[in-house]
């Protein structure tokens, strides 16, 4: 990763780095989430991820470092944390996934509706752990952000037909284990 | 996305990908956080005023100098002082030290009296010293 000293600590340089930094994290925030929800599976791990890479952005620019290509700056040092993360103690002795909770009844009523809608989301989700990583990334990035081919290729650095390929294949593996597993879902 | 059931009958199936699209598109939508937190970068860090250098150096100065008066007080004082714990009733004791013969020596006997000082005061006055030795390897 390509990176340059500055040294400027004026006022208006200050400023002009909060523009930034808030700029970048509007734009790329949710496509460095994505990456890491692909990873973990989980939202909160992944934002928890995604606002470490910002942070550490920043620290690198408070520390006069340029860097120059912020996004694929942000997505590597994601995947990174993504990595980083399975070595944690937090994950290995932390607490409980909220997912383990599922089982729990409550007093309160739910309407059907969302109990099945969470069933079947429980479903997807468990069935999606059991994907390839890169099949997580790509459909991801597709649903999560509504990124078309071109967008994905440009993410990932791979070109746009090996996208259509890819994003088939997964879709049809995992509509092959949905309906192996029962899940049935209409729109 | 409000149709999503789990099937009673989960045999069903022959679904059109449409369908697959809308649930995949629903469960990540549904992940995503909405809305999409901010995020403040941290406060600058205002750097504290450098220390100036001299009290370092004196802290220094002043372990140097602690160490060097102890290890010269223990090189004075070691031989000022004898062990006379083992001194027996008749004045005599028996320190294990050697003298710079080899000899160990044996026991010392000392006779003190009272004098009288050029002050006009009472002072100790050493009347006899007796030094029995062992002959040491070196005579």
């Amino acid at each position: 990763m390509e990176t340059k000293r500055r040294k400027d600590s004026s006022p208006q340089s200050a400023r002009a780095r909060h523009a930034d930094f808030e700029t970048l994290y509007q734009r790329h925030g949710r496509e460095v989430w994505a990456l890491a929800y692909a990873r973990w599976m989980d939202a909160d791990t992944a934002l928890d991820i995604s606002q470490e890479a910002f942070l550490r952005l920043w620290k690198q620019w408070e520390e006069g470092e340029t860097i120059l290509n912020p996004r694929a700056w942000l997505l590597r040092v994601a995947r990174n944390l993504a990595e980083d993360f399975a070595k944690s103690s937090f994950r290995r002795n932390g607490t409980h996934p909220p997912q383990v909770m599922n089982g729990v009844g409550s007093h309160d009523p739910l309407p059907l509706e969302r109990l099945e809608r969470e069933e079947t989301f429980a479903q997807l989700r468990g069935v999606l752990e059991q994907m390839p990583e890169a099949d997580r990334e790509i459909l991801t990035l597709r649903y999560a952000l509504d990124y078309n081919a071109n967008e994905i290729a440009d993410l990932l650095a791979i070109n746009a037909t090996a996208v259509h390929m890819r994003l088939s294949r997964a879709r049809q593996r995992l509509a092959e284990r949905l309906t192996a597993q029962g899940v049935v879902y209409n729109p | 996305m409000s149709q999503i059931i789990r099937p009673r009958n989960p045999g069903r199936g022959g679904r059109p990908p449409e369908d697959l699209d809308a649930l995949l598109r629903a469960y990540f939508r549904s992940e995503m956080p909405e809305p999409w937190p901010t995020l403040q970068p941290p406060a600058d860090v205002v750097p504290p005023p450098a220390r100036k250098r001299w009290p370092m150096n004196a802290s220094r100065w002043v372990l140097a100098a602690s160490v060097a008066l102890l290890l010269v007080g223990q090189v004075v004082l070691s031989g000022k002082f004898t062990d006379y714990s083992s001194a027996k009733a008749d004045g005599t004791f028996q320190p294990p030290v050697a003298d710079r013969n080899g000899g160990k020596v044996r026991s010392y006997k000392v006779e003190v009296e009272e004098a009288i000082g050029p002050d006009g005061k009472v002072v100790p006055h050493v009347k006899s010293l007796t030094i029995r030795t062992e002959q040491g390897p070196g005579r």
